[in-house]
């Protein structure tokens, strides 16, 4: 099983964050108060923020190792992101968001992987609608296709469900659950709904302003 | 006005201008806007001083670092035969610097302003940095890009100093049309400084509706 095993300080003009877990495969919910460091930590591990001391290692491989300078590129570190606002580029369709996503194969193959996908996560009929008029469901719904069209192995998932309905937020955690339990993935899930750490967690690491103080099953 | 010279001259010189500045612009504004060094504003000072400089100043710098006894100038020379100042490819280099400023600072702005969280999850799943600026930060900065290279078109075709310093006023070779107005008008010919002012007029107002637009149609 790959371990994803973080012990780092992340630094930010005003802030900062001691961020020490190991979890394995799963889903595993970052909690604690707004401010606490959750959001800087998953961006330490997407590697669009540098930490300041400290490594992240994902199985053998090694994000970030500032004793030895390594910062591995967040394009080599083969992820998967949802955020709270789905970061969807609006002037491409649905479809083509997914597939530039899916980092194997010609084109005809990507496009088939990409319409399955957003069949799978109920959008099959999305695939060519205007991005931009889509509402906040189906945007969190094509993130999450999206996320893991590029076969990750690891997930990051930013206050994925927040601005969602209740029906639509039932049933994005099941299609998470189903996906990570299917590729038997790594999740990182920052919330703040317990109804996520409820139905989602596997594990659950405790964080207080500025650095994480538990982690447990 | 029964010499069409000036009018196609201007245009194909403007053209070629827009089209080499646009490209060095973006290419530019693109690295100014990710290159994060204080260095970065003084480049960008320097690219930008065609906008504040007096164009007879700005033709000046030209001609002295392009004529044919500098260093650029000889060069020129030696790779195509004949000198770089007081000929076409002279009007064109005065036209595409004095168009670089405009492009270069409206595709910079557009460019830092598309959503870095966006051009993130892009790298995030695994597009390297020239997919993530082919498919997420040109696009998004595509109509400010577009509102730069048409003034920077207005502003090539309508160059009169720095043309008139580096290519000169050679009826029929270099003369432009905004070159060719002051001439007219100098020598007392009315008829012809007023066609030539309102061409240049028309087709710089039919050029700047027809790219707004364009990108108006867009959002």
């Amino acid at each position: 099983m790959r371990l994803l095993t973080l012990d780092v300080r992340v630094d930010v003009p005003g802030f900062g964050v001691d961020a020490a877990f190991s979890v394995g495969t799963g889903i595993t919910v970052l909690a604690g108060p707004s401010g606490s460091g959750k959001s800087l930590t998953l961006a330490a591990v997407a590697g669009t923020v540098r930490p300041t001391r400290g490594s992240i290692r994902f199985g053998d491989a090694v994000f970030v190792d500032v004793d030895r300078a390594i910062h591995r590129r967040s394009q080599d570190r083969e992820l998967g992101v949802v955020y709270q606002h789905a970061a969807l580029l609006d002037h491409r369709s649905p479809l083509d968001n997914v597939m530039l996503a899916v980092r194997e194969g010609n084109v005809s193959a990507r496009r088939l992987l990409a319409r399955e996908l957003l069949q799978r996560v109920g959008a099959g009929e999305l695939a060519d609608a205007k991005t931009r008029s889509l509402s906040g469901g189906e945007r969190q719904r094509i993130a999450l296709a999206r996320a893991v069209a590029g076969n990750p192995r690891l997930l990051l998932l930013d206050e994925p469900f927040s601005s969602l309905d209740s029906a639509s937020r039932t049933h994005l955690r099941e299609l998470l659950k189903s996906f990570v339990a299917e590729r038997h993935l790594t999740a990182l899930v920052v919330t703040h709904d317990q109804a996520d750490v409820d139905a989602l967690a596997d594990r659950v690491v405790v964080y207080e302003p500025g650095r994480t103080v538990s982690a447990s099953e | 006005m029964n010499d069409w010279f000036p009018l196609w001259l201007s245009l194909r010189v403007s053209i070629i201008a827009t089209v080499v500045a646009g490209v060095v612009g973006v290419a530019l504004a693109y690295l100014l806007a990710k290159w994060r060094s204080r260095w970065a504003s003084v480049v960008e000072a320097v690219f930008t001083l065609p906008i504040v400089l007096p164009p007879t100043v700005l033709g000046y710098y030209l001609l002295t670092l392009l004529g044919s006894r500098s260093a650029i100038g000889g060069v020129w020379q030696d790779v195509f035969g004949s000198p770089l100042v007081f000929t076409q490819a002279g009007a064109v280099v005065a036209a595409t610097v004095s168009a670089l400023p405009f492009v270069i600072r409206a595709a910079r702005a557009a460019i830092n302003n598309v959503d870095a969280r966006v051009e993130e999850s892009a790298r995030v799943m695994g597009l390297s940095e020239l997919r993530v600026a082919q498919v997420v930060t040109l696009p998004l900065a595509a109509r400010g890009i577009g509102a730069g290279v048409a003034l920077g078109f207005a502003r090539a075709l309508g160059d009169f100093g720095a043309t008139v310093m580096v290519a000169g006023n050679i009826p029929g070779q270099t003369q432009t049309l905004p070159v060719a107005v002051y001439d007219a008008v100098q020598a007392g010919d009315d008829a012809t400084a007023r066609t030539g002012s309102l061409l240049l007029g028309a087709v710089a107002i039919v050029v700047l509706i027809l790219v707004t637009q364009v990108f108006a149609r867009r959002r």
